[in-house]
């Protein structure tokens, strides 16, 4: 492990509202510390848009630049984080909509059909885990399921967000959840793996 | 079907909140230092290509005038006079290598003007005036050529491509132009000309200038280049708005005394900082629209002395800090042994890079502007202006509030009809 120098130290104990009133004053160093303090977290946003690190990156900068030219705009009596998140969920979504005319149009036809029983879920899955099935998602039900699932987006709000109406959107997630069980039943069950080796 | 999808949300959540890229944070670093650099460079390209576009307007805009002002003493035509009631004309072409009796040419004339009008070619196809030559019958001694341009009345006489040759008949020709010059036509022709052109003058200058903050100066002479309009209103007074691009470095230090620039740095575990010592420049590229009243202390011709005052308004186009904040820090900490306080003294240095939005600051009407002017002729047509010059601030200006000074000269060249005319009286 690295020594850490005195001067290091005491960066690191900069709250945050000190580290964005220095970076609102065009300090370098201070928007490294912000940028590398909450690179992890805003990688674990943009990765679920993206299925991809190096895409997720360039999201991660965008929505880091957004940040510097926004600093004034920031109310210093909230916590950065969810500011923050909001902001790389809208660098996100930003992106899916230059990526869409380029994103493989994936119909849900295009999945085997399985049982419609629930299938189990054996253990934990891993981040690389569900990012394996994320990455096998059309974009377009990716994003959704995000929205709604983890971020807590009502359809409405996705439907103005993605420049589509909320029953689209609904349909959109039902798909995405669809696949995600056909998804998981192909890649993770162990009782259909059992059962397709007998 | 329900458990699955609460389980894999949950599964999602955990699994995303311990999420580590911190292997990649240098990696994404680097690539966002990069991508700054090239947005600044972007940036620096834009106001690069503003400041061109816009010297490249003013330039255009003064050679434009300048052609213009010099090309309407040579665009020169005959006029007819107004108040003949018949008259015939001899067009150009026609008149090349005539030699004809008078009376040819004036058949109806009688009198002085009528007798033996000659019109000889001299040297024809060397002058460039398109020519007409206007007679009047009734009015024989007023039989006179005249010139035209745009600006003022020019009698032809020697210089154009013809002349009268009988000595009796440029007698009388001398005689109806005076009476004709010192008439009522040439004043009224006069005043509808001044209506015209008179109160109207236009300037473009290049200015050197440099800045001071307290007992902080530029870091490099600034540049200016601008273009004015001067509008008479009274025979002395005129009012001057203008449109100038200023290129300006500024140095900052601790003696430039703003406040705001202190870079304290308070640490969390309660230590004040406060600022030591700090260095810095700022670039900028500023828009200024000076509104100026000049007051014509002496004129002879196109000489003179004024004076002018006013005020500009600044909208910046780039602003880039570049500066090093050295703060000192006071440890305070209790010695159990000797039972006092002690003080330990620490030091930390701040490199701030800022780059201000283009047009992101304006001050308006932010600079008493204040400058005496001598004028003598340049040219034919234009005028030269020497005129230092003083701007104090109104307001605190740039994006770093500070309290600046300008001082310098400038060299400008005025064109219009208002100093082509005076020069020709």
């Amino acid at each position: 492990m690295l020594r850490m120098g005195k001067g290091e130290k005491d960066e690191q104990l900069l709250s945050d509202l000190e580290l964005i009133r220095r970076c609102s004053e065009g300090e370098v160093r201070a928007r490294e510390l912000l940028y590398r303090r909450y690179f992890s977290f805003a990688m674990s946003v943009a990765v679920r848009y993206t299925g991809d690190e190096s895409e997720a990156m360039e999201i991660v900068n965008d929505s880091f630049m957004k940040v510097l030219e926004k600093t004034g705009e920031f109310d210093t009596t909230r916590p950065f984080r969810p500011w923050y998140g909001r902001i790389l969920v809208n660098s996100a979504i930003d992106s899916y909509r230059k990526n869409t005319r380029h994103s493989p149009h994936l119909q849900i036809s295009d999945i085997e059909t399985t049982e419609e029983q629930d299938p189990e879920v054996y253990a934990e899955l891993s981040a690389a885990d569900i990012l394996s099935l994320f990455r096998q998602l059309p974009e377009k039900y990716r994003v959704t399921f995000n929205l709604f699932e983890v971020e807590g987006y009502t359809h409405d709000e996705i439907a103005k967000q993605l420049d589509i109406s909320a029953s689209t959107s609904r349909s959109n997630l039902t798909r995405a959840r669809k696949m995600l069980r056909e998804l998981y039943i192909k890649n993770f069950n162990p009782v259909r793996r059992n059962n397709e080796a007998i | 079907m329900k458990q699955f999808d609460d389980i894999f949300r949950e599964n999602v959540n955990k699994a995303f909140s311990g999420y580590n890229a911190d292997h990649l944070a240098d990696q994404g670093w680097n690539s966002l230092e990069a991508a700054g650099k090239g947005e600044r460079r972007r940036i620096k390209m834009i106001a690069f290509w503003t400041r061109a576009a816009v010297v490249t307007l003013l330039v255009g805009s003064s050679v434009l005038i300048g052609y213009l002002a010099l090309n309407r003493q040579s665009s020169v035509e005959i006029v007819t006079l107004p108040e003949t009631d018949a008259e015939k004309v001899i067009p150009d072409k026609e008149l090349a290598g005539i030699e004809s009796p008078a009376s040819e040419v004036f058949p109806e004339t009688s009198g002085p003007a009528g007798d033996g009008i000659e019109v000889k070619q001299k040297e024809a196809l060397q002058a460039q005036f398109v020519a007409e030559i206007t007679v009047v019958p009734e009015q024989p001694n007023k039989g006179i050529i005249l010139l035209h341009s745009d600006t003022t009345l020019l009698p032809v006489v020697a210089e154009n491509r013809f002349l009268l040759s009988e000595d009796s008949v440029n007698l009388v020709y001398e005689k109806a132009l005076k009476e004709f010059m010192e008439g009522e036509t040439v004043k009224e022709i006069a005043a509808e000309e001044e209506k015209r052109y008179g109160r109207t003058t236009f300037i473009t200058g290049l200015s050197g200038l440099l800045a001071h903050v307290k007992d902080a100066s530029s870091t490099a002479p600034g540049v200016s280049v601008g273009f004015y309009v001067d509008q008479k209103i009274t025979e002395r007074i005129s009012l001057r708005p203008g449109l100038a691009l200023a290129i300006n470095s500024l140095g900052i230090d601790n003696g430039t005394g703003n406040e705001k620039l202190a870079y304290s740095l308070p640490l969390i575990d309660g230590n004040s900082g406060t600022p030591d010592s700090y260095s810095g420049h700022l670039n900028m590229i500023a828009m200024e629209l000076p509104l100026n009243v000049v007051f014509r202390v002496f004129e002879k011709e196109r000489s003179g002395v004024y004076l002018s005052a006013g005020a500009s308004t600044m909208i910046y186009i780039s602003q880039q800090f570049t500066g090093d904040f050295v703060n000192e820090y006071t440890m305070e900490q209790f010695n159990a042994a000797t039972g006092s306080m002690t003080s330990e003294k620490r030091y930390s240095t701040v490199t701030v890079e800022n780059s201000y939005g283009s047009f992101s600051r304006t001050d308006y009407l932010g600079l008493a502007n204040f400058s005496a002017g001598y004028t003598f002729p340049y040219g034919k047509t234009a005028t030269l202006l020497i005129e230092p010059f003083l701007q104090l601030p109104f307001s605190d200006l740039t994006a770093l509030n500070l309290r600046v000074r300008y001082g310098g000269i400038s060299m400008k060249i005025r064109f219009g009809t208002d100093a082509f005319r005076k020069g020709k009286q």
